[in-house]
């Protein structure tokens, strides 16, 4: 029964993503198939959170999750029937050659050990005092997080003002499960990473118009060794990695907006967008960094004032969030000080040590071998290719967000701020780490003279 | 002068060494051993919690000895720094009751427990660390968590 009701939550939160991505995708002629899968995955959970999340307002119980159901497959039988009637031909990508077979293999058999990680551990305490608790107090509320959670001073450690994205997608288990199972849970998180792997192959494989590149940064991204071997790994049950993923999609499908004026690929970038907010309180930075690039991106190829009203969705989200928190009377969390002129120049003597660890922290083989230095030498590479408005995205993409979370320790309310930077600074930088992957894929693929791949 | 083949190939070796580096340094963590299971509702708690206080099925102790549904008086939880993680784990599981965070810099400093000896107050968990006088002798829990349940007083009951 446990395992029906929690293949059952998954069909319709794929049900639901599947809707959406079909819906942004109107207008290609050919659907990938494993590209819709991915996007059904981080839709669906977007979909079915903030469903739960909104829907709580008016229902609750078997009346909220019947709702939801309705919504979510009514998404699914509309997107695939849009799908139809467009004439959209699906396929799925085959390998070509023995190398593209071999680093198939590779992938597969790496989900394989993430799967095996991530049921072989337990929770990490974040995944299980921030993120688990939220589902679970709801479940047991009716799948509702009432209003006394959110001002309850004795629980602030359990971060009541954080997003529900993750939580309420674990939530949504619950109730397909009909229980509480910090087991069954652990399902949910390699399923990120593999859709995750899944959708930095496709972008990274039209970036490069090389699919052997896409391929090669699948199967390598595996051997990040802080993926899995700190707190707030992919099997954890973090939001760190998930974000990171959004926030690839929202890049990668930005760039690919940018270099094929595609409409599709702009929908889609929106979409992660507007899910990141949703995801963390660093989503906020995060949005605000694509939609810099995208407003400058709709500027630059002239294109209709229209398209940035697919913006609107990340800010609306984030603003309903802020309402949300603010009549709910949230006890506010001392992690930080409010940012003042003031607060900075009195903390401005921690920059010669926040600088020093954030160094120390990008050459520490132990949590990253040697991957921003393969960053670094990629956009070396880049930049002696070509100085265009692909390389400024990805630049800003990553240095924008390193500099503002590095900045974010000058006011850090933590006595000891150095271990607050000691607990944090590695999982702030693995929400970057998948964007930078496309950096080192663009780098070792051959120059865009040469003749493409059809990459699907 | 660097004929176009020897600049590919000297490129492609750059590219497979660095790769190689990258692997050889990245691999150590492949040999990460897990035990999957047991698939149990308590899974990771049970783990935190049966290696704070020994024993097994560290959850269902605490949720067993925590006050009946219906006595809805708030749960006080006393523990030192150091014991953070059980602290939070009973406060965690005490959902949803009204509970009490009292964390000390060290199990000795100094705190007016006469405060918790309320009838406001069902039941005091003690976090490594011994009830202090005053207080009815505990039940442990494990080696390192006390309960102390307090009978309600006249005006304890909550609508």
């Amino acid at each position: 029964m446990t395992i029906a009701g929690l293949l059952f939550a998954f069909v319709t939160l794929l049900l639901a993503g599947a809707g959406v991505a079909l819906l942004a995708q109107r207008g290609r002629a050919r659907i990938n198939f494993l590209e819709t899968w991915a996007l059904s995955w981080f839709f669906g959970s977007g979909v079915v959170s903030f469903l739960l999340w909104s829907g709580g307002a008016f229902l609750s119980g078997i009346g909220l999750q019947t709702s939801v159901t309705v919504v979510a497959v009514t998404l699914g039988v509309f997107g695939f029937a849009l799908a139809r009637k467009s004439g959209a031909r699906v396929f799925f990508p085959k390998p070509h050659g023995a190398t593209e077979w071999l680093l198939v293999a590779v992938i597969g058999l790496e989900l394989g050990l993430m799967y095996y990680a991530a049921l072989g551990t337990n929770l990490g305490w974040d995944g299980l005092l921030n993120w688990e608790a939220k589902a679970r107090y709801a479940f047991q509320n009716h799948g509702i997080l009432p209003a006394a959670y959110f001002q309850d001073e004795a629980r602030v450690f359990t971060h009541p003002g954080y997003p529900l994205w993750v939580p309420f997608t674990e939530l949504w288990l619950y109730l397909g499960m009909g229980a509480a199972n910090q087991f069954w849970l652990k399902f949910l998180f390699p399923g990120f990473y593999a859709m995750g792997v899944v959708l930095l192959v496709v972008l990274a494989s039209r970036l490069t118009e090389r699919r052997w590149a896409g391929l090669l940064v699948g199967a390598l991204i595996f051997f990040v060794p802080c993926l899995i071997n700190v707190s707030g790994g992919a099997q954890e049950g973090y939001v760190d990695l998930p974000l990171g993923l959004l926030y690839l999609g929202g890049v990668g499908y930005l760039l690919l907006a940018g270099t094929s004026g595609e409409t599709a690929s702009w929908r889609l970038s929106a979409l992660f967008l507007a899910l990141l907010p949703w995801a963390k309180r660093e989503g906020a930075i995060l949005w605000l960094v694509v939609v810099i690039g995208g407003v400058v991106l709709v500027w630059r190829r002239r294109r209709s004032w229209q398209y940035q009203l697919w913006l609107l969705p990340g800010a609306g989200i984030l603003l309903a969030w802020k309402i949300f928190l603010h009549r709910m009377k949230l006890t506010a969390s001392d992690d930080f000080v409010p940012v003042t002129l003031a607060t900075l120049q009195t903390n401005l003597p921690r920059a010669g040590t926040i600088a020093r660890l954030l160094g120390e922290e990008l050459i520490a083989t132990s949590r990253w071998s040697i991957f921003w230095v393969l960053v670094a030498l990629g956009f070396g590479v880049l930049l002696l290719r070509a100085r265009d408005r692909q390389l400024l995205i990805l630049a800003s993409a990553i240095f924008a967000p390193m500099a503002a979370y590095a900045g974010a320790y000058f006011f850090s309310g933590w006595g000891d701020w150095v271990e607050h930077i000691h607990s944090s600074l590695t999982r702030l930088l693995l929400q970057l780490m998948p964007v930078a992957w496309l950096v080192i894929a663009l780098a070792v693929s051959p120059p865009r003279d040469r003749p493409a791949e059809d990459v699907g | 002068m660097a004929t176009p083949a020897r600049n590919v190939s000297a490129r492609t070796l750059v590219v497979v060494l660095l790769g190689l580096t990258f692997l050889l340094l990245g691999k150590r963590h492949l040999l990460h051993r897990a035990k999957i299971g047991p698939a149990t509702p308590f899974h990771s708690s049970d783990q935190y919690l049966n290696a704070a206080m020994g024993g097994r099925d560290g959850t269902e102790r605490i949720l067993r000895a925590l006050p009946a549904g219906a006595d809805h008086r708030s749960i006080a939880v006393v523990y030192p720094q150091s014991e953070a993680v059980l602290g939070f784990l009973v406060l965690y599981l005490s959902w949803p009751r009204p509970v009490l965070n009292i964390r000390l810099p060290t199990a000795n400093t100094p705190y007016p427990f006469e405060t918790l000896r309320s009838p406001e107050v069902a039941a005091v968990f003690f976090c490594n660390m011994e009830p202090p006088s005053g207080f009815p002798p505990g039940v442990p829990l494990g080696k390192n968590l006390i309960m102390v349940r307090q009978d309600a007083g006249p005006t304890n009951s909550r609508p």
